[in-house]
């Protein structure tokens, strides 16, 4: 299925709950132009995303071993081209506030996501170069 | 010896040990300087009289009379500065008054010099006296005239001087006329008018109506030395009398029967005064406190009452009643009132109020009325004229308003948390030296006493219940843990449900099999189902453990378990702030005797502080094992650390270092402080112990020791 050329999307998925990932590749499975992997694990997720250079980046923030502030800090200065969207439950302003103003992403959502508002945001985000 | 010696005697003695004790009372004083002056003038004078009465040949009683004289000079002298003193007049009349001494000076050369008169001859059966010269009715008429400027000056400021300072000067008025007049007497005989000086005991009396006078109204202060000179007059005197009776006895009838040595006398008489010694100064010292110092007594037996009942009173408003009903009736006041820094720590508010119309009142703690008083380590009086005047009007209008004149705050470590006022008494007398000198005794007790009585109702108003509190504080750090616990399986029901939509948004189950179209919607409400599960197991898990316990229960608890329960709830809030968890579980650790609830809830409080300690980026070890007669548990953290002094103090309840104030910034740690009070006592009741190491900057263990079922545990906390 992959596609020689930009023209191929891709996403990298960063959770530690399966479902999620599950949820998330299925309904990418309808979209043929887009590639889509995931990992429960940071930092194997690290590592593709680092390898796949992906247009955007699904990130949870709350995962054992590198929270999702880590990945970002890390993935953000090695993929200047990649989009990032946080994904959370935590209730903490004070985090919220960091990833925002501080780091800096390209969306947040707060859990539980509206899986369409988060695809939506997924193309726009695909869209823009 | 002769009844004019022994008075003579008796009168040295006192006016000289009273002046001494004076003096030393108060060394800087001018007032206590010029009694000493004028108290050994006196005894000078009186030991004349004694050598006088002992005087056998016109020689012994010539020298006697110059002793005699040169007392009786000095006395002016010392008396006129005595009583300017008195009257706070020493600069004003300082002229005066060196003129005094300097002439009376002159005639104390003319008497030595023998100038004033030169023999004494027989002038009656009392004995030997002088025969004046000229230069002597000079003297006399400068002495008449000392005598009469000293007392007019009092007369005149008596008149004019109100309160307690004008009794003061009536008194010293008064007895220093009686004295002189009984004085003056002796002077007849050297005018041929052979009057006897008997009249002499007259200043005996003087020095006990003066020494009245000082108990009674505060002349010099001194009561309790004046106490001892009359318990030792007192004394003196049962002791002359003793030896006086028990040499007469041995002599009259004793001796007729058999010889007694003089020896054997004297034995028998020190046998009786040892003997007799004590019980007298106790009955002395008795009486004297029971009629002269009535007060004393009563405010003593106000002191008791009042410690008795309110230190142990845990309501707070019983406690000040208590102590302004306990001080209206013994000091029996018009009016008072007694009032209490609020909890809220901003104001003051009137507790209770007699007399007056204050019931409603409240002061700011930033009032001047308030942080004057804070100042103030001492009580103000109003009845001092001295203090009056140098009070600042907002004072003591307040204290006007308030029908003060007494008003004293109540310090507790260097806090005021009170203020006791005391209206003027019934019977429109100021208020004592002993009971000025007792009243701030009264307020610390008070102070301790309200200040236990605020703490207990700070404990009863907050409803303490031990595990319930710690529930409270354990649960509140973990909000942030849980709310995401719950947001999962939310997270996941809500992706199906945006998954299946999204789906039919893209048209795909227009396309698939009917069969599939199901196995899709059913694997959906499947997941969906499973995450109700799993967010209601959360939920429950929450509300067991904030459920209210009934009791504790007894029953073996496996501290690993109560551990990895422990645990569970903090996996989250670990992860976030990167914290590790090393476990060390030892292999065969007893079960321990204990509730399984109370006891999470013990380890979830600690591993809350290894938390907050540690803030970012740390390690917490946890383990069990067997420590001899006791199974211990222990939580180490690589946190910030614990300072040596806050180290005793960190069971302490209420003590903390987190921010305890109503800020709202959700990074500032909070904490109530009562975390650690509740755990030891949980500890406690189960026979356990809990121990503390820490080292700043290195991190801290806690060590939990719980005693094996069936042994004795080895020592407690």
């Amino acid at each position: 299925m992959s596609e020689a050329g930009s023209e191929v999307g891709k996403i990298v998925l960063i959770d530690d709950e399966k479902e999620v990932s599950s949820f998330f590749s299925k309904v990418f499975e309808n979209f043929k132009h887009v590639r889509f992997f995931s990992s429960s694990r940071a930092r194997h997720g690290i590592e593709i995303a680092k390898r796949e250079r992906p247009n955007v980046v699904l990130l949870d923030l709350q995962m054992p071993e590198i929270n999702g502030e880590e990945a970002l800090k890390e993935l953000k200065p090695l993929l200047p081209g990649t989009r990032f969207i946080m994904m959370t439950g935590w209730d903490d302003g004070a985090t919220k506030n960091r990833i925002v103003n501080e780091i800096g992403v390209d969306a947040y959502f707060e859990k539980p996501v509206d899986l369409e508002k988060v695809m939506a945001k997924i193309f726009e985000l695909m869209m823009v170069k | 010896m002769t009844f004019t010696a022994l008075i003579g005697l008796l009168n040295a003695c006192t006016s000289f040990t009273l002046g001494l004790f004076v003096f030393r009372k108060n060394p800087r004083s001018k007032k206590n300087q010029s009694y000493l002056y004028f108290g050994l003038a006196v005894a000078l004078y009186s030991f004349g009289y004694f050598m006088w009465g002992r005087a056998q040949t016109p020689r012994d009683a010539l020298l006697a009379f110059q002793v005699l004289v040169s007392g009786i000079i000095l006395i002016n002298s010392a008396y006129l500065e005595f009583v300017f003193s008195l009257l706070g007049k020493l600069r004003e009349k300082r002229k005066i008054l060196l003129f005094c001494h300097a002439l009376n000076l002159t005639f104390l050369i003319l008497n030595a010099k023998l100038l004033l008169y030169q023999e004494v001859v027989k002038k009656s059966v009392w004995g030997y006296w002088p025969i004046v010269e000229t230069p002597f009715y000079a003297y006399f008429g400068f002495w008449l005239w000392q005598v009469g400027y000293g007392l007019f000056h009092l007369w005149k400021s008596s008149r004019r001087v109100v309160g307690k300072r004008g009794t003061q000067i009536k008194y010293v008025f008064i007895s220093t006329l009686i004295g002189y007049f009984g004085g003056g007497t002796n002077w007849l005989p050297w005018f041929d008018i052979n009057l006897p000086p008997h009249l002499n005991i007259l200043v005996t009396a003087y020095v006990g109506i003066l020494a009245y006078a000082i108990v009674r109204h505060q002349l010099l202060e001194i009561e309790v030395i004046i106490k001892k000179t009359l318990v030792f007059a007192g004394l003196f005197g049962v002791v002359m009398a003793v030896v006086s009776v028990a040499t007469a006895l041995t002599q009259t009838y004793l001796n007729r029967y058999f010889t007694v040595s003089p020896t054997v006398s004297m034995a028998l008489t020190a046998f009786l005064v040892i003997l007799l010694y004590d019980p007298t100064r106790k009955l002395l010292v008795n009486m004297t406190d029971r009629y002269l110092f009535q007060k004393k007594e009563d405010i003593k037996v106000t002191l008791k009452r009042l410690s008795e009942s309110i230190i142990t009173m845990l309501d707070i408003d019983l406690v000040g009643r208590k102590i302004l009903s306990t001080l209206q009736e013994t000091l029996r006041l018009d009016s008072g009132s007694i009032i209490l820094k609020n909890e809220n720590e901003k104001n003051y508010r009137v507790l209770d109020a007699f007399g007056v119309a204050a019931k409603d009142l409240e002061f700011d703690k930033d009032e001047f009325f308030v942080r004057y008083l804070s100042e103030m380590p001492r009580m103000v009086n109003l009845e001092d004229p001295a203090e009056k005047t140098n009070l600042p009007i907002g004072i003591t209008g307040k204290l006007i308003d308030l029908k003060a004149v007494i008003c004293i705050p109540l310090f507790l470590h260097a806090d005021l948390i009170g203020i006791l006022t005391l209206g003027k008494k019934k019977s429109d007398e100021e208020f004592t030296v002993e009971e000025l000198e007792y009243l701030p005794t009264v307020a610390t007790q008070a102070a301790i006493a309200l200040s236990n009585a605020r703490l207990y109702d700070i404990l009863k108003k907050s409803q303490i219940d031990f595990a319930q509190q710690a529930k409270m504080a354990a649960i509140g750090t973990l909000s942030a843990g849980i709310s995401h616990e719950i947001k999962n399986p939310l997270n996941h029901m809500r992706l199906a449900i945006g998954m299946l939509r999204m789906n039919r948004k893209l048209g795909v189950y227009k396309k698939l099999p009917q069969d599939q179209l199901e196995e899709e919607v059913f694997s959906a409400l499947d997941s969906i189902d499973a995450n109700i599960t799993r967010a209601t197991e959360v939920i429950e898990r929450l509300s067991s453990f904030a459920k209210k316990p009934k009791e504790l229960k007894i029953e073996p608890v496996n501290l690993e378990l109560a551990m990895e329960h422990a645990l569970r709830f903090m996996t989250r809030e670990f992860e976030h702030y990167g914290i590790k968890v090393e476990r060390n579980y030892g292999k065969g650790v007893p079960e321990v005797l204990a509730d399984l609830h109370a006891v999470e809830d013990v380890l979830l409080n600690i591993l809350v502080n290894a938390r907050h300690a540690i803030q970012d980026h740390g390690t917490i070890e946890v383990l069990t094992c067997r420590q001899g007669e006791e199974v211990e548990a222990c939580v180490k953290d690589t946190g910030a650390g614990i300072s040596p002094q806050h180290l005793e103090k960190i069971f302490d309840p209420f003590f903390t270092t987190k921010d305890t104030s109503r800020n709202t910034d959700e990074k500032a740690i909070k904490g109530t402080g009562l975390g650690l009070f509740i755990v030891r006592e949980l500890i406690k009741k189960f026979g356990g112990r809990i121990a503390v190491e820490s080292e700043v900057g290195k991190g801290t263990a806690f060590r939990i020791f719980f005693p094996v079922p069936g042994k004795e545990p080895l020592n407690h906390v």
